[in-house]
């Protein structure tokens, strides 16, 4: 008897020896309480900021929703009730509300580097305020894309707000102004990689915040501090095939990136597949998701002469298994082809760049800016549309050429509207055309004429997502966007 | 039904009386304990004109002797008039006897009353006396069986064993056939043989009251319970041809209610006892195989293997498994071996399946022409000329040509037998299962061992051991749409384009411009895409037993449950998505130890009072470790994924590893008086590491009496209808430790982002707001039941009424995502589960060649939320682009109901109109409403086995009534072609046209421009009766040459027939699994229709 109890007594002893039994050490994640402790540590809690954007957003599904409402565009399949401006559909609604999830989760990852690098130990002050800048940098990104597209959002600048009513656009936009101006005085002249702001990226971004809320005079002066910083200039072209040299999936720092959201074969950018078809030689990939007719308008108006259109539109292939030339089958007969990456592993491993903001802009923002603060087209402004115009001809872009618009006739109006049919067609699926139609109050007759059909009120603005009504207890279905 | 008093055998004993039926008409005993009483040596017996019986019966209460006789010869007695005193038992028993017709013999305790000799007979011919058959019966044990009737099948002719278990019987022709009966034992045929000495083992068949029930941490016998527990037999589960045995528990146990997520080979089940508590998927029972707590289910297990399972379902049963008692437990003994002879056993079935049902859908013509309705509706040039349409013709049935019929076997061979000291039970099986759609498979190889050792009188070491391989592969086939996945891409691809191209190679289903997207060649997606899963398991477990003092057992067990598993996917170069192939290896590996000590003293005082304390200890590790590697780029399909060097772009490398501990104490009392009255109280202290640390502990108390009216002296007179009958009554506490890992900590992971053209890694938190603030789940459910036993137990009826209600509930609750988090886990507040099971067990013809064994299961469970933190709702998880979120949590309503808008016919344009339900002129979230709801009102089972000599009918048939489905498949194919997909057939003539433009049409406009919402258009009543089992055997009774009887022959048909009003595949189907979002049929695997051909060959 006596030998058993030991043998129990020994089991006692076995579970009170293992106190720590119950003790849990997750082994392949950090826990908070131990982070944000050095330099490396502060700088991934930015690097983090960059992932929600790029992955839900502008990989793919953000250019599905605005490239098919510009005026040059169709989509199939589900996404064809884009194009229809009757407002969203259950699909598409879904798609909007993963932008919507992505955009604010890039905000919060933001507030918690903004939080957390000011105490950070063993880091100086200036290195932390470039991290800083570069966070709020990113946060004023966000949301300048969320007021554009929902109007009223919630507003979160710190976490420890735990939930927001849908603020005023101007309060939003005020926020955008706060963190672009920290950004502009403590962002370094050029960011460590290619992919991180400088303060050419903070200024040229406060150029296009104004633009949109037609601050003219600020627009067009914070465009003019980038122009004349000299950081940046234009890549000729001589032939189409050189938009390689700026849009190819290896090229990596032209003197046009001012900031673009980078990505390379590994972790590529997925929109290219949804304008492609893997039967040409220009991706393996292909879903042909955006298509254009042969009747539309702003593509017949195009000359054809001009590169830009050579590069980015076609109707035509080589078929890279039998490499005969085809024609592209009558139901989806213009496909664009600006993205290209005939090597790409995946469909969503293409390697080229989305430029979000590149010195072209900058300058059309200028041109724009310049002739609605003024009244009439300078000859600075008539200088920053051709430098544009000229090079889609195949000219030096800094030397005056046949190619360049006439000196003398411009009205305000005119003038404006040659801007921005020149941004239209310099950046054609980069996600601007719908925005600044929007943003101009042209939409609706751009559309009618181009494409001949009505935009519905409804389709300005997408809906907030049903969840967010749902749980947010700030947000009523009464504060829904009109017409859903 | 009363029972004629010819029919009634007896036995006499000083303290018992007992009125039972048999077969036969000869009276047997069979050993019942003596007490040790001592016995009078003197007697005193006063009768006049007393049957011979009543006065035997008195001696016997006098004596404590036993006495044995033939009830049918008493019928020849005369009455007795008797007077002695204090005489000897023999002189007593002789003045009882004197006259009558009859002599005694002492034997031991027992006195069996004979007829006295017969006069000679006339000498019997030469012939018959060489006929003479001689033999020793005894039981599985090797022990001589006294009393057992030994017949001559077909004659009046038979005898009965002796003391020492020997039977001699004349006249029996060489070749005839025996028939030995006794009570207690299942009756067996065999041929006698003359000359040599037969030797028979009768089989114990236990009475249903004594049988022996697994409970928690120890056994008791079935009319000591006090909780509530179902109990299934393995013979049950063995003729279905399913894979698992939980998928044959369907309709055999009340409360119990087995889902199969969809039909796919391999695919998951979820099992629920008595409705779901929990919300965050923790709503599946555990399982214990023989005393093991397994983590997962029992997917490695055969179900011929098994010997019974028991399923616990109030918390008296559950409370002593604590944390994870809350949904109900599964206890499954295996088969074990036997002392006696070697037994061999072939056990197997070879059968083919087929689709249950197709969905009838448009041909070539008639989609064509539909596409061109939509263009002419939308205004665009027709898609098609009547040329073309014309020459379409039926086009490609694209169901045709992934359905096939696909055969499915199970073979299984079992070693068994044993001595005193060893026993041991091994076998090994093979299922194998080819799923009905092209290219799906499951299979399973498994051995295992059973082996107990008696190391001395009072130690015991018994060893246990399965391992089993499975493989499957899974198609990427549920909750796809639009074609993504191979049964959407039957269902929606249009039916204009073959399945090759003239050069054989795949076509392109996206060929027309309103073809949807994400479409791929369903024949492809199912031949060419490789998505495998093999995985190992090792199940063991080593348990020592001993008796530290005659009532005190102490026992410990060593458990370890392996299982690692690696996933194959390799996608090749065929498909848009990756027209160079793509490839992934996943492997992850599981270790789960246990360590359960346990004390058990077991003691009767007093002959009335008996006790059973059980205390234990126990402590479980678990680790879980993954790894995945990928790459992308391979220019030949040729190395599938066998090679990933070999890929040009290599993928990023995933680890990770979760690991995670439950430390316990347990305790239990079980008292009973008299056998009458039974009590029994439970606690068990869970430690687990998954909680914060101020909410680590948590205890799980439970209680529960049992009053058997039925031995109460005032009862007796009712024994010959109601022979038994128990009121049990009983109140819990268990819990629920359903939260991941590491969920109540602020953990940061890893994400990565491309800078120049190299990849940079940040920390950031993931989309689950983590709560530190996590406790317990915890489950208190009170149950009082009722079991009744009617005319000596041949109808049996249980009812158990019970209320269970889970507080602190835990869910994963979506937030606003403004916050940038998406979701967290929250106890937020309570369910209630109220409910009713019963189960009638009947034997309407229990005697004579037809024999009829009647079963029904019915239960009844409401689920209601009671109270949510805040009150506010909680969605599912948004189930695709075509509808969203629809299943909803709200105050006052089931667990999961179907939320969206309900319809109000067409307006003047053919589209959807939808009720303005909150009358603000606006259509929008406000106007939703709860339009279904998956939780069933009544699940019924039938279970009917019929037998006629050797032919025996077993028919299942089980109905879940009162339950809707979410048929997400129809927002795909009949959603006015919006899609430009396939639709049904349904849809020609029931839609909305401009010529007759019907507000009621069925369907609306064909257009892409017409929207629908989520609405009560998605939901339907997924009622049915399902015929789920008809199994025909033919046993062999007796012995013939080498094949021993209880060999079998059988016809299986599964799922031959369907009644119900869902319009597609099966009402069956959960394709989402646990969790809120239940009851949805996303393009779920269809489940299959088989017949099987079964042998059961026993050596």
């Amino acid at each position: 008897m006596k030998p058993n109890i030991l043998f129990i007594l020994a089991f006692s002893i076995f579970f009170t020896a293992c106190s720590k039994f119950l003790d849990e050490v997750p082994v392949d994640r950090l826990a908070t309480e131990n982070f944000y402790k050095n330099a490396d540590d502060a700088r991934s809690a930015v690097n983090a900021i960059y992932q929600p954007f790029r992955a839900g957003i502008f990989r793919g599904p953000y250019f599905l929703q605005v490239e098919i409402m510009a005026d040059y565009a169709e989509g199939r399949g589900s996404t064809s009730i884009i194009g229809e401006y009757k407002g969203l559909d259950v699909v598409n609604i879904t798609r909007v509300a993963s932008i919507w999830d992505g955009l604010y989760r890039a905000v919060r990852n933001a507030n918690i580097a903004i939080e957390n690098i000011p105490g950070v130990p063993a880091m100086g002050e200036a290195d932390k305020n470039a991290l800083l800048a570069e966070a709020r940098f990113l946060r004023a990104l966000a949301y300048y894309h969320l007021v554009r597209h929902w109007g009223r959002v919630p507003l979160y600048l710190s976490t420890q707000t735990a939930s927001s009513p849908r603020k005023p656009e101007e309060e939003v936009y005020n926020a955008i102004y706060d963190d672009l101006k920290y950004a502009e005085a403590n962002l370094p002249p050029k960011g460590a990689q290619y992919g991180r702001p400088g303060v050419g990226a903070a200024k040229s971004l406060m150029a296009e915040v104004y633009l949109t809320q037609g601050k003219w005079e600020l627009a067009r002066d914070k465009a003019d501090e980038v122009i004349t910083s000299g950081a940046f200039s234009l890549v000729n072209i001589a032939k189409a095939d050189d938009w390689n040299n700026v849009f190819g999936p290896t090229v990596n720092g032209t003197p046009e990136e001012v900031f673009y959201i980078k990505f390379n074969q590994l972790d590529g950018w997925e929109w290219p597949h949804n304008l492609l078809w893997s039967e040409t030689t220009f991706s393996p990939f292909g879903n042909y998701v955006i298509y254009s007719t042969l009747d539309n308008k702003f593509l017949n108006a195009w000359d054809p002469q001009d590169l830009r259109k050579q590069w980015d539109i076609f109707t035509e292939y080589i078929n890279r298994k039998t490499g005969v030339l085809e024609q592209l089958p009558a139901p989806t007969p213009v496909l664009f082809s600006k993205w290209r990456d005939p090597a790409a592993p995946t469909l969503t491993g293409h390697g080229n760049d989305y430029p979000l903001l590149r010195y072209a802009d900058v300058l059309l923002i200028y041109a724009e800016a310049a002739v609605m603060a003024e009244g009439t087209p300078s000859a600075k402004a008539l200088e920053q549309l051709n430098k544009i115009h000229r090079r889609a001809y195949g000219h030096p872009w800094n030397a005056p050429s046949a190619a360049d618009y006439p000196a003398t006739g411009w009205s305000k109006e005119s003038f404006r509207d040659a801007v921005l049919q020149e941004r239209a067609y310099e950046l054609f699926m980069e996600g601007k055309r719908w925005l600044d139609l929007k943003r101009s109050g042209k939409v609706k007759t751009v559309i009618k004429a181009n494409k001949g059909k009505d935009v519905q009120d409804v389709h300005m603005y997408w809906p907030i997502p049903q969840q967010e009504i749902d749980t947010n207890p700030d947000i009523s279905q009464a504060d829904q966007n009109t017409g859903y | 039904m009363n029972v004629p008093a010819s029919r009634k055998w007896h036995f006499f004993h000083h303290q018992m009386f007992r009125a039972m039926k048999m077969t036969t008409v000869l009276l047997t005993v069979f050993c019942l304990q003596l007490s040790a009483a001592a016995f009078s040596q003197q007697y005193s017996v006063s009768e006049k004109n007393a049957s011979l019986e009543a006065v035997l019966k008195k001696i016997s209460v006098q004596s404590g002797y036993l006495f044995l006789f033939d009830s049918k010869q008493m019928k020849m007695a005369k009455p007795v008039t008797v007077d002695v005193r204090n005489a000897s038992l023999d002189a007593v028993l002789q003045q009882c006897l004197a006259g009558q017709p009859f002599t005694y013999e002492l034997i031991n305790k027992t006195i069996v009353i004979k007829l006295k000799a017969a006069p000679a007979r006339k000498p019997a011919p030469e012939a018959a006396v060489a006929d003479t058959v001689k033999g020793l019966v005894t039981n599985a044990a090797g022990e001589p069986l006294p009393g057992v009737s030994v017949g001559i099948k077909g004659t009046a002719k038979g005898t009965v064993t002796d003391v020492t278990g020997r039977f001699t019987l004349r006249d029996a022709d060489e070749g005839a056939v025996l028939v030995f009966r006794m009570i207690g034992f299942q009756p067996l045929e065999t041929k006698a043989a003359a000359g040599s000495a037969m030797n028979i083992v009768l089989q114990a068949e236990q009475s249903k009251l004594d049988e022996v029930v697994v409970v928690g941490y120890g056994s008791q016998k079935r009319s000591d319970l006090t909780g509530s527990i179902s109990s299934v037999k393995g013979e049950q589960l063995s003729a279905q041809a399913v894979r698992s045995p939980m998928q044959a528990l369907t309709g055999l146990a009340p409360g119990i209610q087995v889902m199969q997520n969809s039909g796919e080979p391999g695919g998951a089940l979820s099992v629920r006892v008595r409705g779901g508590n929990s919300l965050i998927g923790g709503n599946e029972p555990m399982y214990v195989i023989d005393g093991f707590p397994v983590t997962g289910s029992l997917e490695s297990l055969n179900p011929s293997d098994i010997q019974t399972i028991e399923v616990l379902k109030d918390a008296s049963a559950t409370a002593i498994y604590g944390s994870r008692g809350a949904n109900g437990v599964v206890l499954v003994t295996t088969k074990k071996g036997r002392s006696g002879r070697t037994e061999v056993v072939y056990d197997g079935y070879y059968g083919f399946q087929q689709v249950t049902k197709k969905v009838d859908m448009l041909n070539a013509q008639e989609f064509a022409a539909l596409a061109n309705v939509r263009a002419k509706n939308d205004n665009e040039a027709p898609f098609f000329t009547d040329a073309e349409i014309a020459a379409f013709g039926n086009g490609t049935d694209w169901q045709y040509e992934i359905f096939r019929t696909a055969p499915i076997q199970n073979h299984s061979l079992a070693v068994s037998g044993g001595n005193d000291k060893t026993r041991f039970n091994i076998s090994a099986s093979y299922f194998d299962q080819a799923g009905i759609i092209i290219n799906s498979y499951f299979n399973r190889a498994q051995v295992r061992a059973a082996i107990e050792h008696n190391i001395s009188d009072k130690w015991k070491v018994s060893f246990n051991n399965i391992m089993s391989r499975t493989k499957s592969n899974f198609l990427f086939s549920n909750n796809t749409e639009r074609g993504a996945g191979v049964l959407s891409g039957a269902l929606i691809v249009p039916p204009t384009v073959g399945v090759y191209n003239a050069d054989g190679t795949y076509s392109n289903v996206r060929k027309y411009p309103f073809s949807p997207d994400i479409a791929e060649n369903p024949v492809a997606m199912a031949l060419e895409r490789k998505n495998t899963m093999a995985r190992n398991e090792l199940l063991t477990n080593v348990f020592l037993e001993g008796k530290l003092l005659p009532d005190l057992v102490f026992r410990t067990s060593v458990g370890i449950q392996y299982a690692n598993s690696r996933t194959d996917a390799y996608s090749p170069t065929i498909f848009q998505p990756s027209a160079k192939g793509s490839a992934s290896i996943g492997y992850s590996e599981n270790m789960n130890l246990v360590n359960e000590n346990t004390l058990t003293y077991n003691k009767t005082f007093n002959k009335d009072h008996s006790l059973t304390v059980l205390a234990g200890l126990t402590a479980e590790k678990n680790k879980t470790q993954n790894l995945t590697a990928s790459a992308s780029g391979f220019l030949t399909n040729t190395l599938e994924n066998n090679s990933l060097q070999s890929g040009s772009t290599p993928g990023i490398p995933q680890s990770n590893s979760n690991e995670y501990a439950i430390l316990s104490g347990l305790s239990r009392v079980n008292y009973g008086y008299k056998g009458k009255y039974l009590l029994t109280a439970s606690l068990r202290a869970d430690g687990s590491s998954r909680f914060g640390k101020a909410n680590r502990w948590g205890y799980f108390p439970s209680a529960a009496i049992a009053w058997r009216v039925s031995e109460e002296p005032f009862w007796q007179g009712l024994k010959d209808v109601v022979n038994d009958l128990k009121l049990r009554g009983s109140w819990g506490i268990t819990g629920n430790t359903a939260v991941s890992p590491f969920q109540s900590l602020a953990i940061l992971s890893s994400v990565q982002t491309v800078l120049d053209e190299s990849l940079y890694i940040g920390f950031a938190p993931g989309t689950v707001r983590p709560n530190p603030e996590l406790k317990w789940e915890t489950t208190r459910q009170i149950d009082a039941g009722i079991d009744i036993g009617l005319f000596g137990s041949r109808v049996n009826v249980g009812i158990d009424f019970y209320s269970k209600q889970t507080n602190d509930l835990l869910s994963s609750v979506p937030v606003h995502a403004s916050t940038g988090y998406s979701s967290t886990i929250r106890n937020l507040g309570t369910v209630q589960n109220k409910g009713i099971d019963i189960s009638v067990q009947s034997n309407i013809f229990g005697e004579g060649d037809f024999t009829w064994d009647l079963g029904a299961n019915f239960s009844m469970n409401r689920n209601k939320v009671i109270t949510l933190s805040g009150g506010t709702d909680i969605f599912g998880e948004t189930l695709g682009n075509t509808l969203p979120a629809m299943s909803l949590v709200r105050e006052g309503y089931p667990i999961g109901v179907f939320y969206g808008y309900v319809e109000n016919g067409l307006n003047a344009n053919g589209q959807i109109v939808y009720q303005d339900l909150d009358k603000n002129g606006v259509i929008n979230g406000l106007d939703r409403t709860i339009i279904g709801d998956p939780n069933p009102d009544f699940i019924i089972g039938l279970n009917s086995r019929m037998r006629y000599k050797q032919f025996d009918l077993n028919i299942l048939v089980t109905s879940i009534q009162g339950v809707d489905l979410l048929n997400y498949n129809l927002s795909n194919v009949a959603d006015g072609f919006s899609f430009g997909i396939n639709q049904m057939r349904d849809v020609l003539g029931n839609y909305w046209t401009a010529e007759n433009p019907d507000p009621n049409a069925k369907y609306p406009k064909i257009s892409k421009t017409t929207r629908y919402l989520g609405s009560d258009r998605h939901i339907e009543d997924a009622s049915y009766v399902r015929v789920k089992n008809i199994q025909l055997s033919y046993t062999l009774k007796s012995d013939v040459k080498l094949i021993r009887g209880g060999s079998q022959v059988y016809l299986a048909v599964q799922n031959p027939f369907t009644f119900t009003r869902y319009s597609f595949y099966t009402p069956e189907i959960n394709t989402r699994g646990s969790g809120i979002s239940k009851g949805i049929d996303q393009f779920g695997y269809p489940d299959a229709r088989s017949l099987m051909l079964g042998l059961k060959i026993r050596l």
